[in-house]
């Protein structure tokens, strides 16, 4: 397929014809990145596409509505870390599992699941990161692995750059004493 | 979109250069399985063919015209001068109003009707209205009564006697 630039795919979109072609340009485009933005929240895979199904499902039925007040990338990007947190939340609520258990709960669960062959540098980061606060566990992801700017992780979060680069700050150095002290 | 990775690593070098150094650590570890995206396209689509076309709203950035907020206000106005004329119409042809309803009663009906629902009624009002004398104004001749009940003393029982007297 080939790749259409936002404009183009949301001309598309916006033209009942073309909105299957256009809706098909924007998954080509963002379904994967949505995706790693997610699991890199969600850690599981299942949970991670269930939540991008719903993303999906949810940017079709209000994508010809779309103000383009945003960028489409922010606006989409918007939408998958709302319905991450919601899911998160509500996975939480659920648990009963106090944090210390729930590290080594995760360490296990990553050490069977099929979809993570990290090393063991990159499950102590894992857990380093699952220690962080909900917020700052995002920005360290979009900072470090997505490698977003500032600009447009605040477009996307809504939050003030001085905020967000006191956030990475303090996540990159809890991180980074974490994996000091639990790396050989 | 994203920043030169270049800078991102100067900035992690400063803050965390432990981490910083760890290069494998970039990649998180996490797999997918295989032809996952392309069947989550293939699914999503799917998914997508069920639900009704959602119709575009156009977000004219072009201003509205002149005579927009006119129209509004018209319509605004409109509504308000229905639902006024409604209420006005309740009071007015509203044809079971309280007076109407009395005029239609005669009489005799009324005087019926006190009859059967005397003890509802208090005497002042009554009385006030015109449909009973009040008792003060009741003046017996005492000789009389004394007469009455010489002759049919053996015919009233000691209550009414007690209530006579």
């Amino acid at each position: 397929m080939e790749k259409h630039s936002d404009q183009e795919i949301l001309a598309f979109i916006r033209n009942p014809v073309n909105m299957e072609y256009g809706f098909r340009c924007l998954l080509a485009n963002y379904q994967e990145r949505l995706y790693w933005h997610i699991r890199r929240m969600a850690i599981d895979h299942e949970d991670a596409n269930d939540i991008l199904q719903n993303v999906l499902l949810k940017v079709y039925r209000s994508i010809a509505n779309f103000r383009g007040d945003a960028q489409l990338f922010t606006w989409l990007y918007r939408i998958a870390t709302n319905e991450t947190l919601t899911f998160l939340n509500k996975k939480q609520k659920k648990s009963t599992v106090a944090l210390e258990s729930e590290l080594t709960n995760l360490e296990e669960k990553l050490k069977a699941d099929p979809y993570f062959d990290g090393s063991a540098v990159q499950l102590e980061l894992q857990k380093a990161l699952a220690q962080l606060p909900e917020k700052q566990r995002l920005v360290f992801n979009m900072r470090y692995f997505e490698e977003l700017s500032y600009k447009e992780i605040s477009e996307i979060l809504e939050t003030s750059v001085g905020a967000l680069k006191a956030s990475y700050h303090h996540a990159a150095k809890k991180i980074e004493a974490y994996v000091k002290a639990n790396v050989g | 979109m994203m920043e030169p990775s270049k800078d991102i690593q100067k900035e992690l070098a400063e803050t965390a250069p432990f981490l910083a150094r760890l290069s494998e650590s970039k990649k998180s570890g996490f797999q997918v399985p295989e032809h996952y995206f392309e069947q989550l396209s293939a699914g999503v689509l799917e998914q997508v063919a069920l639900i009704p076309k959602p119709q575009p709203v156009s977000h004219a950035t072009e201003k509205a015209p002149w005579y927009s907020t006119f129209l509004r206000l018209r319509w605004v106005g409109g509504l308000a001068a229905i639902l006024l004329g409604l209420v006005v119409s309740m009071y007015v042809f509203n044809p079971s109003t309280s007076d109407e309803q009395l005029i239609e009663i005669t009489a005799l009906e009324a005087t019926q009707y006190l009859n059967d629902h005397l003890d509802d009624f208090e005497t002042a009002l009554m009385v006030q209205e015109g449909l009973l004398v009040p008792t003060e104004t009741l003046e017996l001749d005492e000789r009389a009564v004394q007469q009455y009940l010489e002759q049919n003393i053996d015919d009233i029982d000691v209550a009414t006697l007690e209530s006579l007297l």
